[in-house]
């Protein structure tokens, strides 16, 4: 018998017994625009249909039973479900209501949903909706800036001889509440690290220089932090992913370590995907993230261009 | 409106057909109200997610197919309830107008939403007169692909049923060809209702590992979850029971 993966086991663990809500919440939220993996899922439902003769089967259809009740358990609105009660095996997965969790990804939806007037939307912001209008909150924004004036460094690329800067903010309107209030309730520390092409780490923060982390509070607005990266130290041409994480915990090297290490096999992410701390499995992200509900993560990317302009077919690239 | 009742009985009825007690229940937030609500009203609209409608949008006609995929159909499905479940909308919500075409209306707002996202779930309906959006569910057709996918399922599901014991077999016959509820089969087998529960808990374990070492590299790509038709059940699963049982 063949070992299945984390995943599959997360999987196979939700459609059995029922996982906790917050570690139910993670495991949705990384299966969400995420076609692949949620490959076992699908399957694992198709099955089920077959097996109970049914175009939706009562398992899936009870499954989120279990689920909506846990979730408003969460917010309040309902009494978290007594031992033993419910129909089939939804009760099995009914815990008393964790801490939010990925509520941090919930969006916040705005009213007149509950009014059902037939309308075609899309977020205040024109950002693309994944499936079900399901937007991704993303508390924690990260901005490079590079050059004199600084300018945004997505967009244009950086040059080897220019200062590498660095623009944040936590705080997102499409927040949950709850998610906020838990965000809000102490400052987080913020850490920010690349990795080249080549998979090489870069240290941003914290760094052999600065050991001592930035303290992050809920804005509504972009901070500047007070640190630029010489980029003609240890960095060479080619694209570099840089990675924020404001987390309760300070990281150390060997932390960041191990998150670049996990990181650098993923692919870049697409608008669909969930930040990238919540992509990673828990005991990558411990104990830096045990409170999930405590960690915010951003990430970008930069081109840094060649500095013989003939030698770099990507100068033009975005 | 239930039929049936005498008078006495519909005067204790809301206007929407429940009880006067299930609606001040359901409007104050009571778990059993709400759980009652979800359990009258869940089935029909995943129903919906699952065989899809057609609407219009910019005087053009489209058509939402459904939603293949199992994952994206229950995220769905409660991102619908958790909606039609907030305080806001118990609120709003009169009483009077009938709950199920209030719920599918959010539900279908919610696949809406997603309209200019996800386009390539919505293909254009040539030579379909254009008409106000309605909620008709529309039969997705034959597909070579998700043929051949349903019946490698059918398959897989077919030799799962054929490694059961005679009471897991029993148990599947009662519960899921013949229908009977869970109180019903338990009496029929001469169980205990939790026993019937623990089985079928243990017989979905066995599926998902037996898919698991078996179905992963057996299926095809590209149109998972694409089976439960309700044209490929019955007989079928009936024809799967009585070769493994004979």
């Amino acid at each position: 018998m063949s070992r299945p993966s984390k995943l599959r086991r997360a999987i196979e663990r939700e459609m059995v017994d029922g996982l906790r809500a917050g570690r139910r919440r993670v495991l949705v939220e990384r299966l969400r625009g995420n076609e692949s993996e949620r490959r076992g899922w699908d399957r694992a439902i198709a099955a089920l249909r077959v097996l109970e003769d049914r175009a939706v089967s009562r398992t899936e259809i009870d499954q989120v039973e279990r689920w909506l009740f846990d979730d408003l358990a969460t917010q309040g609105v309902v009494e978290a479900a007594p031992a033993g009660r419910g129909r089939g095996w939804t009760w099995l997965g009914a815990t008393l209501a964790t801490v939010a969790t990925a509520a941090t990804l919930l969006i916040w939806i705005g009213g007149g949903e509950g009014d059902p007037q037939p309308a075609i939307t899309t977020g205040d912001t024109g950002e693309l909706i994944g499936r079900g209008g399901l937007g991704i909150a993303r508390p924690l924004g990260l901005e490079l800036v590079c050059g004199t004036p600084p300018r945004p460094a997505r967009d244009h690329g950086c040059a080897l001889d220019e200062l590498l800067g660095f623009s944040v903010r936590l705080g997102d309107e499409a927040l949950d509440p709850r998610a906020a209030a838990a965000l809000a309730e102490a400052p987080l520390h913020l850490s920010v690290f690349g990795i080249a092409e080549t998979g090489e780490v870069r240290y941003y923060l914290p760094n052999p220089g600065a050991s001592e982390l930035p303290e992050l509070a809920m804005t509504k607005g972009w901070t500047a932090l007070p640190t630029s990266v010489r980029l003609a130290v240890n960095h060479g041409p080619g694209r570099v992913r840089v990675f924020a994480l404001a987390s309760a915990l300070e990281p150390s090297t060997a932390d960041i370590d191990r998150l670049a290490a996990s990181l650098a096999e993923q692919a870049r992410a697409s608008v669909d995907d969930p930040p990238w701390h919540l992509r990673l499995e828990a005991d990558e992200l411990a104990p830096l993230c045990s409170d999930v509900d405590r960690c915010a993560s951003a990430e970008s990317e930069f081109l840094l261009l060649n500095p013989d302009p003939a030698r770099d077919p990507a100068r033009t690239r975005p | 409106m239930p039929t049936g009742l005498t008078q006495a009985e519909r005067a204790e009825l809301a206007p929407n057909g429940w009880s006067k007690e299930l609606l001040t229940g359901f409007k104050a937030g009571e778990r059993a109200a709400l759980t009652e609500v979800y359990r009258m009203h869940a089935e029909p609209v995943a129903l919906l997610l699952r065989h899809g409608f057609s609407f219009e949008a910019s005087g053009t006609r489209h058509r939402f197919v459904g939603y293949g995929s199992g994952f994206e159909l229950q995220d769905v499905l409660h991102e619908t309830f958790r909606r039609a479940f907030e305080p806001r909308s118990r609120a709003n919500y009169d009483g009077i107008r009938p709950y199920g075409a209030y719920v599918t209306t959010i539900a279908r707002n919610l696949v809406l939403r997603s309209f200019r996202a996800r386009e390539v779930l919505f293909p254009l309906e040539d030579g379909e007169h254009p008409t106000a959006a309605t909620l008709a569910l529309l039969d997705e057709g034959p597909n070579p692909e998700r043929e051949l996918h349903d019946a490698e399922v059918r398959e897989l599901v077919t030799a799962f049923l054929a490694t059961l014991d005679s009471d897991q077999q029993r148990l599947v016959q009662l519960r899921f060809v013949e229908g009977l509820s869970q109180r019903d089969a338990a009496e029929a087998l001469g169980l205990g209702r939790q026993r019937i529960r623990t089985s079928e808990k243990q017989l979905r374990r066995a599926l998902l590992i037996y898919l698991r070492e078996h179905g992963e590299a057996s299926l095809i790509e590209g149109v998972v979850a694409a089976v439960g038709l309700p044209a490929l059940f019955g007989a079928e699963l009936l024809r799967a029971l009585d070769e493994v049982t004979r």
